[in-house]
């Protein structure tokens, strides 16, 4: 089940369009790099992709359907700011299981201490965080992850271990990696395609 | 490279210097009790005029406790402890606050710290110490490509781009001798962040020193002299920029090396495990129980910061 | 640590020396007993205290207070201390229906306000600047006048006025919410409407809902004696704080200082009871100052 964009546009309320004829595809096992620098509409184009927004033109296909709009949907994505992407009053344990049960297994491979799981989001760091929402986004029913800048804001190391272990699941089930950075470099360690949106004509933008 | 302190030959005094700088923070336990939770042990850094030393490590390191440490803005619930000079003089909470914005400069993370009553253009010529100062604001703002109208704007009607470079602009046009950026780049445009590090090169150049605390190993290396490498609330090493080549055999701790090697454009592995979260971090060294060269005497003794091959290391063993 | 060290409590920390040596969260809890246990006093009170106290009784009008006569007696040889603590549960009665009432329509308004779109949206924020725009005094005496006075002339006027700034702080938080990513992620996960606002919403907007109805009690309680005092509001016969007040002031002049002083005290206290009590649990619902 392929996922694709057609012509995707998209524009914030009466604001100048930030995406437009933006057309893409991925199958489940590929791994697209997104590459393009800060306001280039990289994480516009992440959103839409997931659902989070809906394209003001063209759609977005999932198997050749729309994307659904209830239920557990099977693109998911993670965001760049882990911080805000947990409820900052719930456990952690809470926040992981808002998704799914994962074994032990899996969050050993993400270095995940089982202390963690009893702490408030405040008290961890956010490298420590981002390892929770991306668990939180791996699913069973999950086909594709879309990682938005997922590992910008964290230390090399950290980086290379989240990535590691992703990129193990993601063989393992088959699953469609869309990778949206700034950074050629992490781009081209395992990407098997770099879309360059810095070549699209995007004449009007202006910086962020 | 010449040595860190040595300006044309001549030893100079260290502007800013930092000793055994301990921060905690008063928490709640369970219920009524309290607890104190050490964020920041036995930290030493030192920075000389005219240079740019660049403070990386992870996130929740201390990097940016750091900074608030030495301008004096940490949370009421903060104890700290250790010694901190600038200018050879001690830094006290008074001295502190008369120097924060005239003679330290700082570059926040969060864009909350704009006023959010006042117009932007006025607010960065507040910062101006010297000349003209409606010039020094308009020619800060088209250096980095803020439009002409944008002065008369207020914070909330700025993108979050727009505000990062009015902090940046704002902190970078007064005459201060320190100037403290904390990640002054993320989620700017390339161009932008270019001629941020480059303005920051620019200042350490006439003579300031600039503390650009970071965690991008990438931009570090290219603007900065020494590097200064955070892990779990001190500094494990201090190197030359020089030093972060090739296969990083010249770099001293064995997690500047792990970090490294992390880069994707080097090797791209990482290390099993995770930072030790303050408040339950090892007796001994901070960084054993991630370690390949661990041996007993690391779980029981944490090493004091040594000096070795040029720069400063915290390991027993590191030749 | 080095003599030439430094060690300090960084910028900011600004003691209270009534209770050194504490930290905040026990500081906020003792305020808090305090604060219930006055409360509890003056309801106890209302059952405990005989009515013949207050009955009229010429052989000890006009007493200055004593140890019989806490408050001293009036005109017609009423207790005073009685009075005072049946009147203030009068007001606290129509403190609790007002701002209760007040602070339903605020979550009502808010949340409509957040979720139903630009045009509802619309009008409740002019709703809001209307009433907030408008004296309360001169909305609640047209409304206690206009439904004939009495007891639910009051509450209905107090309860339509005390909303505005609720509603505006729940919308405000409604909105942020909703835009919040893990809120976004929690629908991409398939959690339903319902699930989301139960799970994810509830717990961020009852601190915020109970904190302002408490805060809002003190501005309820001052706004019926008021305008009982104006004499829109309860009728004279009710013992109401702002009646006792405004029947003392013509004695006033004779030198019958307890006739006002106790009373006026003692609402002033328990209005600013509620005041600390709303404003320390706000301390301690605060995840920022929490943690001092």
């Amino acid at each position: 089940m392929p996922l694709k964009a057609l012509e995707v546009g998209f524009h914030y309320y009466n604001g100048p369009w930030v995406v437009s004829n933006f057309s893409f595809m991925i199958n489940p096992g590929q791994i697209i790099g997104l590459y393009g620098p800060s306001g280039s509409g990289k994480s516009t184009i992440a959103r839409l992709l997931a659902g989070f927004e809906k394209p003001r033109a063209g759609q977005v296909l999932l198997d050749g359907k729309p994307m659904p709009v209830k239920g557990n949907n099977p693109v998911q994505l993670v965001l760049q700011h882990p911080e805000k992407a947990v409820n900052p009053r719930w456990q952690l344990e809470q926040t992981i299981y808002e998704g799914w049960r994962p074994n032990a297994e899996i969050m050993d491979s993400f270095g995940i201490s089982n202390k963690w799981l009893k702490r408030w989001p405040n008290e961890l760091s956010s490298g420590e965080l981002q390892r929770f929402c991306v668990i939180r986004a791996l699913g069973p029913e999950t086909r594709y992850l879309i990682a938005d800048e997922m590992t910008t804001m964290l230390d090399a190391v950290t980086q290379a271990q989240i990535w590691e272990a992703v990129l193990r699941i993601a063989a393992r089930r088959n699953l469609g990696l869309i990778v949206v950075s700034h950074e050629m470099s992490l781009l081209n360690r395992f990407c098997h395609e770099i879309v360059n949106l810095d070549s699209y004509d995007r004449s009007g933008l202006v910086y962020n | 490279m010449s040595m860190p302190g040595e300006v044309s030959g001549v030893k100079t005094e260290p502007m800013l210097s930092v000793r055994e700088l301990s921060v905690s923070f008063i928490q709640y336990a369970r219920g009524l009790k309290q607890q104190l939770l050490e964020v920041i042990n036995g930290l030493s850094i030192e920075l000389y005029p005219g240079e740019v030393v660049a403070v990386v490590g992870s996130s929740g390191s201390g990097k940016s406790l750091l900074a608030h440490a030495v301008l004096g803005i940490l949370p009421g619930n903060a104890i700290v402890s250790g010694d901190m000079q600038f200018g050879g003089e001690i830094l006290t909470s008074k001295r502190q606050s008369t120097l924060r914005g005239t003679e330290i400069a700082f570059v926040p993370q969060s864009v909350n710290y704009l006023d959010p009553l006042m117009k932007v253009g006025a607010q960065v010529k507040a910062a101006v110490k010297q000349g003209s100062k409606r010039e020094v604001q308009q020619k800060i703002f088209k250096r980095y490509h803020l439009d002409k109208n944008v002065e008369n704007l207020y914070p909330f009607q700025l993108s979050g781009g727009m505000a990062r470079r009015i902090l940046v602009a704002g902190a970078l046009v007064g005459n201060a001798r320190l100037v403290i950026a904390d990640e002054p780049t993320p989620g700017l445009h390339p161009a932008v962040v270019k001629e941020t590090l480059h303005h920051l090169r620019e200042l350490s150049d006439e003579g300031r020193a600039v503390m650009l605390i970071t965690h991008d190993i990438k931009a570090a290396l290219e603007y900065a002299d020494r590097i200064a490498v955070f892990y779990a609330g001190t500094t494990l090493e201090t190197a030359n920029v020089a030093d972060f080549s090739g296969d990083g055999s010249d770099l001293r701790h064995p997690y500047s090396k792990a970090l490294w090697k992390a880069l994707p454009q080097n090797d791209f592995v990482s290390l099993p495990g995770f930072q030790p979260a303050s408040g339950e971090l090892p007796q001994g060294c901070l960084f054993a129980p991630r370690c390949h060269m661990f041996k007993d005497l690391c779980k029981e003794k944490r090493p004091k910061e040594r000096s070795l091959r040029g720069g400063k290391v915290r390991c027993h063993y590191a030749t | 640590m080095s003599k030439s060290g430094i060690s300090y409590l960084a910028a900011g920390s600004k003691e209270v020396r009534l209770f050194k040596g504490m930290n905040l969260r026990t500081k906020t809890l003792i305020s808090i007993g305090l604060t219930v246990v006055l409360l509890m006093l003056i309801i106890a009170g209302n059952f405990t205290l005989s009515a013949d106290n207050i009955s009229t009784n010429f052989e000890i009008k006009n007493q200055p207070p004593s140890a019989v006569n806490l408050f001293g007696t009036d005109w017609l040889g009423r207790d005073m201390f009685t009075r005072t603590v049946k009147g203030l549960n009068i007001s606290l009665a129509v403190g609790m229906i007002a701002s209760f009432v007040s602070a339903v329509i605020a979550l009502v308004l808010g949340i409509s306000a957040a979720t139903l779109g630009k045009r509802v949206d619309g009008l409740v924020t002019w709703l809001i600047d209307l009433f907030l725009g408008v004296p309360h005094l001169v909305i609640i005496i047209l409304i206690a006048f206009a439904m004939g006075g009495g007891i639910r002339g009051v509450i209905v006027g107090v309860a339509v006025t005390h909303w505005p700034s609720l509603a505006r702080v729940i919308r405000a938080e409604v909105m942020q919410l909703r835009s919040a990513d893990y809120i976004q992620v929690a629908q991409k996960l398939g959690k339903s409407r319902w699930w989301i606002a139960t799970k994810h919403l509830l717990p961020h907007l009852a601190p915020q809902f109970f904190i302002g109805l408490i805060l809002l009690f003190p501005h309820a309680i001052l706004h019926e004696a008021g305008i009982s005092f104006l004499g829109f509001g309860l009728s004279p016969e009710t013992p109401a704080i702002g009646i006792i007040l405004s029947e003392s002031m013509r004695y006033l002049s004779t030198g019958m200082w307890w006739l006002a002083f106790f009373p006026g005290l003692a609402l002033l206290v328990m209005v600013r009871s509620f005041d600390i009590l709303g404003s320390n649990l706000l301390l301690l619902f605060d995840p920022h100052r929490a943690r001092e």
